[in-house]
């Protein structure tokens, strides 16, 4: 069963990520999709889908390509095809503190568990794993620092401001 | 310099445990290879020839006496009792071993010292002149707005997997001794009209497999916008650096491809969505991190006489007052350059018994303070002119005295092939070459002031682009061959070295030095008419023609 680590608990993932070559006539009514960016627009404007899906992001697609549609989404997820590809920092980044996106931001894809404080940090509230020991170890990442030196969607005070 | 507060301490402290967990479970094979690499880089951690090899941050070249004392111990405990200056002012060790790094790291927090950023796809140590705060050029010293740079950057959550390296340098004096002319970005200090201070923004130079001269985006940054500003380069470069190609990956790519005016215009696109918002800085902040680099208590000048009179009979320490020791804006002191190019040694190594040596004259003569230049030699920048006689007797038995500062052989060399696994071909074994070829020092004096850079690879990590004499190894069917390069410069006046033709065999190469030296002091209009000067004026054919006319 996929497992989501969420706000700090792990819990079920009851989301199923549909691949970008796809159609929506091809899904039911029933589960919750994270559509890619296209089927995503084209469900806005057809209502296919009655169920309120999420969007997700490919490393390659920014923010803007949603629109004004971003603010439907209760679930926006950025993947990661290989973790080494670091854009989708500044995409999450790009949606909590310029584009004020305030529902859930998740990590999707092959991001590894040792980024998930820097994740955490630019605004992603849940990560997305295969299992519940690997998503029950990788809690502990989460707080790998008690506090941190420059702001980010987390904390908008950098510390040097709140010291001297 | 800056002292650690407990938030800093916690800081490095934490990560310490972060990468100690992150070892383990790299051991436990909880963690691939390809996982913990880059984690394993941004503690400063590379797997080498020989060994793993780890470069500890000197953030902007500036080091405690206590700071060094805990090198030497380290270099001592963990390592072979040496160590080695790089040319972004880190020091690195060739011989650690992978399960005591985190050790070493917490070692090295005990005494505010760090491996972080040091390597990877993030943003690497900021450096600066080793003269900052004594430079008599100096608009003011560039080592507060450096620490601001640093802790902005450290564990910058969204900038740790950029699509490579991000070299950031400062300038603050007339003369650029920092290089920022060939760094990812590079800021110069400068006085508006009104003789505020703010930074002239250069984005988009480096050195490697294409040297580049960085180009300006912005000619005056106001000091409140410094962290912004710099987020929205990062910003820019995250999301469109290229990540296909791992040579063609830098910002330097990126800004050639979109052309200057366009990158500065997406700059200043993606700075509108933050510029105000609060990473700006104010007054008290600026103030608050200069606090940390005020001037030390200064005593009163003294007179020379003794020794001019000192330098009149001993022709060693008359020679070692001309070439490494530096005027101070201070009256009554200066700057000393400890040569770290000694014939037989590697250029920018330093042992454990060396390192506590300086590590006593800073204390004793410098107000514990010392600097690493970006040229691998070491700097005591508060030196009381009155103190010179004891201090070079006590740096000559140090082996540190070697004459030759910004000279011939005061060379840059990379570790290359002894020890890097990135070389093409051994870099150490010319320089020491060259060195034993020239050593009537009194030729290399009349020779002038003349910068020769050596890299064992494209990498270029000896920065022989900017060279006025550059070589460069290269791997010709399995074989080390040497290419040797013309005309570069660092400073304000960068440029990239010509390469002069065909590479050349080890064993040629110091023939070729002496023939390219020979063809200078024939050609220049006048004594002290430096090498680059000739060169720019009679261009690169002469040479080329002495050189190889040889071999034919």
């Amino acid at each position: 069963m996929p497992k989501l680590v969420k706000d700090g608990k792990v819990i079920d993932d009851n989301y199923r990520i549909v691949e970008s070559d796809n159609a929506l006539t091809k899904l039911d009514q029933e589960t919750l999709y994270l559509l890619p960016v296209d089927l995503w627009l084209e469900n806005l404007a057809t209502n296919t889908l009655k169920q309120a899906c999420g969007v997700w992001l490919d490393s390659d697609q920014p923010p803007a390509l949603l629109g004004t549609s971003l603010q439907q989404a209760e679930v926006i997820a950025i993947n990661f095809p290989a973790f080494t590809d670091g854009r989708s920092f500044s995409y999450a980044r790009e949606l909590r503190d310029t584009l004020k996106f305030s529902g859930e931001i998740r990590a999707i894809g092959n991001y590894i568990r040792d980024q998930m404080y820097y994740l955490k940090r630019c605004g992603v509230n849940s990560f997305s794993f295969n299992e519940t020991s690997a998503a029950e170890k990788a809690l502990n990442s989460l707080n790998d620092f008690s506090d941190n030196y420059q702001a980010s969607a987390d904390q908008t005070i950098p510390a040097f401001k709140r010291r001297a | 310099m800056y002292i650690y507060d407990e938030f800093d301490q916690r800081v490095i402290d934490e990560r310490v445990q972060q990468y100690r967990d992150q070892t383990q479970r790299y051991l436990a094979g909880e963690i691939s290879d390809e996982q913990f690499l880059p984690l394993r880089l941004q503690n400063g951690l590379y797997v080498q020839r020989l060994a793993p090899m780890l470069r500890i941050a000197i953030p902007y070249g500036t080091l405690s006496g206590r700071q060094l004392r805990k090198l030497a111990a380290i270099s001592r405990d963990y390592d072979k009792g040496y160590g080695h200056f790089s040319t972004r002012q880190n020091l690195q060790l060739n011989w650690p071993k992978l399960e005591e790094v985190p050790d070493i790291l917490a070692e090295l927090a005990s005494v505010q010292m760090h491996a972080i950023q040091t390597s990877g796809n993030c943003i690497r140590n900021v450096t600066t002149d080793q003269f900052a705060g004594v430079a008599a050029d100096e608009i003011e010293d560039p080592r507060p707005y450096c620490e601001i740079i640093r802790q902005w950057s450290t564990f910058h959550p969204e900038f740790a997997f950029l699509p490579r390296k991000f070299k950031i340098a400062v300038c603050a004096s007339e003369a650029d001794r920092a290089a920022v002319h060939v760094h990812d970005i590079g800021l110069e200090l400068v006085r508006n009209t009104q003789q505020e201070i703010g930074f002239r923004v250069l984005v988009g130079g480096g050195l490697g497999r294409t040297p580049i001269i960085a180009s300006e985006i912005n000619p005056f940054l106001e000091q409140q916008h410094l962290l912004t500003y710099l987020e929205a380069i990062l910003r820019v470069y995250n999301q469109n650096g290229r990540r296909d190609n791992k040579y063609k990956a830098r910002i330097k790519i990126l800004v050639k491809a979109m052309g200057v005016d366009d990158f500065r215009e997406k700059v200043e696109q993606e700075w509108l969505k933050i510029k105000d918002g609060p990473s700006t800085l104010e007054t008290s902040h600026i103030e608050h991190a200069k606090s940390f680099f005020k001037e030390p208590n200064y005593k009163e000048p003294q007179s020379d006489a003794e020794i001019d009179a000192f330098a009149a009979e001993n022709m060693a320490f008359s020679r070692w007052l001309k070439t490494n020791v530096v005027a101070s804006k201070q009256a009554g002191y200066c700057a000393v350059n400890l040569s770290l190019k000694t014939t037989g040694y590697a250029p920018g190594d330093i042992t454990d018994v060396q390192m506590d040596g300086v590590a006593e004259l800073a204390d004793k003569y410098s107000f514990g303070e010392l600097r690493i230049s970006h040229q691998q030699n070491v700097v005591l920048p508060y030196i009381r002119r009155s103190d010179l006689i004891t201090l070079w007797k006590t740096v000559t038995d140090l082996g540190l005295a070697t004459p030759n500062i910004n000279y011939l052989t005061d060379m840059i060399c990379c570790p290359g092939g002894d020890f890097c696994a990135l070389a093409n071909a051994k870099s150490i074994p010319i320089a020491e070459a060259i060195q034993r070829k020239f050593d009537n020092i009194d030729y290399v004096y009349d020779l002038g002031e003349l910068d020769l850079n050596i890299s064992g690879c494209m990498n270029a990590c000896g920065h022989h682009h900017i060279g006025n004499i550059g070589i460069l190894g290269v791997d010709k069917k399995g074989q080390e061959f040497y290419q040797v390069s013309l005309g570069g410069n660092q400073g304000k006046d960068a440029s990239i070295g010509k390469i002069l033709g065909p590479s050349f065999a080890q064993a040629e190469i110091p023939d070729v030095i002496n023939t390219l030296l020979n063809t200078y002091v024939e050609l220049r209009a006048h004594d002290n008419e430096t090498f680059l000067e000739t060169y720019r004026r009679v261009g690169i054919s002469p040479f080329k023609e002495k050189v190889y006319a040889k071999a034919s």
